[in-house]
């Protein structure tokens, strides 16, 4: 029972929250403060909607998240292991990393705007931008916290260079490489949607763009409700279904974090 | 007997605060195949040094060759058996712990590499823990598997540093009737630096003493019949040997 209370308690918050939000909504009758239950019906008719096909703006903000995760971590891999092999690489990247690090993607958006102009591809490049200096930040210090024994180990049966950084470095850092990805995706979630929001109408429509229309075409707040249980739910999937996940089969398993 | 390292005129200095610090200074050591030698010696005398310049991890001055060929690099042949526990890969089980560096090597056959890592690990006493990460392992065990890695390679030389100096007296006395056993039955060729003169007399055809400038200045082949045991007939001359020469030595370098 005392395993349980935690969450038991946490239960009994959301219970009286959801009863609180109906009751209040129902009483006060606010535009902008839908019932819980016109919430809820609002995102399952979404989800059959053709005219609002919620999901299909969700899977747009998820592809282009995915390529975004992909693309800044593969280029986060490459800098992080070439500043690992070259002092002078090393100083520079640093340097660039430390300064745009600091840097909110929304912040970009305006220059993005300007010189790419409001599309796809300002948006991949706000993802990437999110994913890629958390992820070398983690990435380098994965590296210069590896233990000398690995490498030396790892040198003695042969290995060098390139094989080094595949067979003892990257594995060596993965806990690093993991918590890197989990605060760029954080970021890059965060950018992608407000960046959505910003461009309105992009050539794939994410769910910024559905919580925007909701708000000012559909003028539909229980639209706009849903779309952030939406977001939610896609958050909770992705921390604790997918990142954890990862940890338990990869670092957990491997006895590397405890 | 076929020479498998010859060290001529080894140096190795080391700048600190205090300016250039020698730490070896033109030591002379050759090695025979099948030779196990243990190395004694004061703290900070270099004997860490030494395997670490043999086995290619530090510059130095003179020549070290093995079998033939000078070393100037890591390598496979001349395997290190470190000190800490946690010398194995964690993100490995045990048996890709000893694959791996098969594979290196060029063996690309999955039965072949799940046959040398079994037969190896059942040498060590560890058959059924193939499948174990290195930290659900005890101490004793995770060295356990780092001396079959090193066997599963067949290289021309195991260094060892040290290698028991942190288990407990039990788990040590076990893992050196272990490593004679082994040493007896596949013929390896083996240095292997202790601070502890039991260990040296039990395990070691040499017993080499290394002074705090960096020489050795007892080289002494090693009669004792083995298994050696306290009582073995001239273990106890050769263990006075050793820890008034130790003492001596101790007494130099604290000067």
């Amino acid at each position: 029972m005392k395993k349980y209370k935690g969450l038991i308690s946490q239960l009994l918050f959301v219970i009286c929250f959801a009863v609180f939000w109906q009751c209040y909504a129902n009483y006060r009758g606010v535009m902008g403060f839908p019932p819980l239950s016109d919430i809820f019906s609002e995102l399952f008719s979404c989800f059959t909607s053709d005219s609002r096909p919620i999901l299909k703006y969700m899977g747009n903000s998820l592809l282009m998240i995915v390529k975004g995760l992909g693309i800044g971590a593969g280029l986060a891999l490459v800098f992080s292991g070439l500043s690992v092999t070259s002092e002078i690489f090393n100083s520079i990247y640093n340097l660039i990393v430390s300064v745009f690090d600091l840097l909110p993607g929304v912040a970009l958006l305006p220059i993005l705007m300007i010189t790419v102009g409001a599309n796809d591809t300002s948006t991949l490049i706000l993802v990437i931008h999110s994913v890629i200096w958390p992820m070398s930040r983690s990435i380098i210090d994965g590296f210069r916290t590896t233990p000398k024994i690995y490498v030396e180990a790892g040198k003695n049966i042969g290995l060098k260079h390139l094989s080094l950084i595949t067979g003892v470095y990257i594995p060596s850092s993965f806990a690093n490489m993991l918590s890197g990805i989990k605060v760029g995706w954080a970021r890059a979630w965060r950018g992608l949607i407000s960046a959505e929001m910003i461009f309105g109408a992009a050539q794939s429509a994410g769910i910024g763009v559905f919580i925007n229309n909701a708000r000012t075409v559909w003028l539909d707040y229980a639209g706009v409700y849903a779309a952030i249980i939406l977001i939610i739910i896609v958050g909770v999937i992705v921390e604790y279904g997918i990142f954890r996940t990862i940890e338990k089969v990869t670092v957990r398993k491997w006895g590397m974090i405890g | 007997m076929k020479e498998v390292l010859k060290i001529e005129s080894l140096s190795k200095s080391y700048s600190t605060q205090k300016g250039c610090e020698k730490i070896l200074d033109g030591l002379e050591l050759t090695v025979n195949e099948n030779d196990f030698i243990c190395i004694l010696g004061p703290s900070g005398c270099g004997k860490s040094t030494l395997l670490r310049c043999i086995a290619g991890f530090e510059d130095f001055e003179g020549s070290i060759i093995c079998n033939g060929s000078s070393v100037t690099k890591p390598s496979a042949e001349r395997i290190m058996v470190f000190q800490d526990y946690n010398q194995l890969f964690p993100w490995k089980t045990v048996e890709k712990n000893i694959q791996y560096p098969l594979k290196l090597k060029g063996i690309r056959d999955k039965k072949q590499l799940q046959s040398i890592s079994d037969a190896y690990l059942r040498k060590v006493g560890l058959e059924k823990y193939g499948k174990y990460y290195p930290h659900e392992l005890s101490g004793g065990m995770k060295q356990r598997v780092a001396i079959a890695k090193a066997l599963a390679l067949k290289p021309q030389i195991i260094l060892m540093d040290e290698p028991f100096a942190a288990l407990d007296a039990i788990t040590r006395n076990s893992l050196q009737k272990e490593l004679n056993r082994i040493w007896s039955e596949d013929k390896i060729t083996v240095i292997f630096i202790t601070h502890n003169i039991q260990e040296a007399i039990t395990l070691g055809t040499r017993v080499l003493l290394m002074n705090s400038k960096g020489k050795i200045v007892i080289d002494d082949e090693n009669k004792i019949p083995k298994p050696v045991k306290p009582t073995s007939e001239g273990y106890a001359e050769m263990w006075d040997k050793f820890s008034s020469a130790l003492e001596k030595e101790k007494n130099i370098s604290e000067v």
